[in-house]
């Protein structure tokens, strides 16, 4: 439920700045989690104060190094509490998503649901460069081999991320 | 160009995969999810961490660490002193029941000490349950008698008969008692200090031995196996370590990732 609230929250944000005058920002992120270092493109809506990024990004050591693809969506939205001309800082929400395929003999997926709230800091004006200090707390689910039930296990989690972008 | 994208990602995938041959390896949790790793969500040897194991598919068994208490009962903790990991002090060895049941971890989840009959048995039926056996007193600085150890483990032993049941030793002193007892024994080898010619000659009875990842290398588990002896290899948890573990072709591996040890293994 807290999941979908701030899934809501973040994409009517990022559908309200699609109807006005709005910046663009493209380019690649990098972030450590407690379940991999998650690399990728990401994408960037800014209006004004308000900015969304949404970004796929690929868990380094699962999916280059062990050759099994984890793959993760986040999306955050922010509003800049100061806003100048190169220099960006703003509270921001997120919520991520991330699947691994655990299998043995038979498929066994693994996922995780990420809820955080934390801080960014960006730098510069065409070129962006941004990191951000996250935390909050994370879901993982997925099926018992004892029972067959499904399992949840909660646990604090946290997301620090840096990226360079490209605005237009 | 949508074609040669995809031919790339394939390459790249595969391009570094090797053929896999680890389908005789069983896969153990250290400590339940592991030790000191940061993607565990529970405390080592905590009940939770041990049941999140025991329920992950490809998972074929915990590894536990076993202090006596005073009272003769056992307990799952792994550090010498109860502050390190708690709001409590002193050992495991100077206290009781009743006070050992009301300590939590100092963890996210605080999660509480838990006793070895309390662990989760039915999860456990037809797997792997091993015993890392503290004979150690750091409070009062001395070894403790193996044969009440003895005595505490196999009155919890009769009624959990379908578990695979193996201690791990640290001490010579303490084998020839627990193997008397008719428990499989694996003792803590350490292959460059060690003349492991003369250990299997004073102890033919192991069961096997356990090493460290670092601390052996292929030619050290294949002299193990050719003395009809299993092999335990623990201490990995970067893909990497975990993969050399695999590929030295140990019985078992006891692993503070199951995650990433489950990814090599198949």
């Amino acid at each position: 439920m807290r999941f979908s609230v701030v899934i809501f929250l973040c994409l009517s944000s990022f559908t309200n700045l699609s109807a006005q005058d709005y910046t663009w920002t493209a380019g690649l992120k990098a972030s450590l989690t407690r379940m991999d270092y998650f690399v990728g493109p990401r994408i960037q809506l800014t209006k004004g104060r308000y900015e969304t990024d949404l970004s796929i990004a690929f868990g380094a050591q699962r999916t280059f190094e062990q050759h099994r693809i984890f793959p993760r969506m986040a999306l955050s939205a922010g509003y800049a509490i100061i806003n100048r001309p190169k220099f960006g800082f703003l509270p921001l929400v997120k919520v991520a998503y991330s699947l691994l395929n655990l299998r043995t003999s038979v498929d066994n997926f693994h996922q995780w649901e990420e809820i955080y709230g934390g801080l960014r800091t960006k730098f510069g004006n065409k070129w962006i460069v941004h990191i951000d200090i996250t935390g909050g707390w994370m879901n993982e689910h997925y099926k018992d081999s004892f029972n067959g039930m499904t399992r949840n296990e909660g646990n604090l989690g946290y997301d620090f991320e840096i990226g360079i972008g490209y605005a237009w | 160009m949508r074609g040669r994208i995809k031919l790339f990602l394939f390459l790249m995938l595969a391009s570094c995969a090797k053929e896999k041959d680890f389908d005789e390896i069983d896969v153990i949790g250290h400590a339940g999810m592991g030790l000191d790793i940061v993607n565990s969500v529970y405390h080592d040897n905590s009940f939770e961490a041990i049941e999140m194991a025991l329920s992950m598919s490809g998972c074929d068994g915990v590894e536990v660490d076993v202090q006596r208490a005073k009272d003769g009962t056992l307990w799952l903790y792994h550090d010498e002193f109860l502050t390190s990991q708690t709001e409590a002090e002193g050992c495991i060895q100077q206290s009781f029941s009743a006070q050992l049941a009301s300590i939590n971890y100092t963890s996210t989840h605080k999660e509480r000490l838990i006793r070895l009959a309390e662990l989760p048995w039915e999860r456990l039926n037809g797997k792997r349950l091993f015993l890392d056996i503290r004979h150690y007193d750091p409070c009062e600085e001395k070894i403790l008698d193996p044969y009440e150890f003895i005595a505490s483990i196999q009155q919890i032993l009769p009624a959990n008969n379908n578990v695979k049941i193996a201690v791990i030793l640290n001490r010579q002193q303490w084998i020839t008692p627990f193997i008397d007892a008719g428990l499989e024994v694996f003792f803590h080898v350490y292959p460059t200090e060690m003349d492991m010619e003369s250990v299997n000659a004073d102890f033919p009875l192991l069961t096997g031995v356990i090493m460290k990842n670092k601390s052996c290398a292929l030619s050290d588990v294949q002299f193990w196996k050719a003395k009809g002896k299993k092999v335990v290899i623990f201490e990995m948890r970067s893909p990497k370590g975990i993969r050399e573990a695999l590929y030295k072709y140990p019985d078992e591996v006891l692993t503070d990732d199951i995650r990433a040890t489950l990814i090599e293994k198949y």
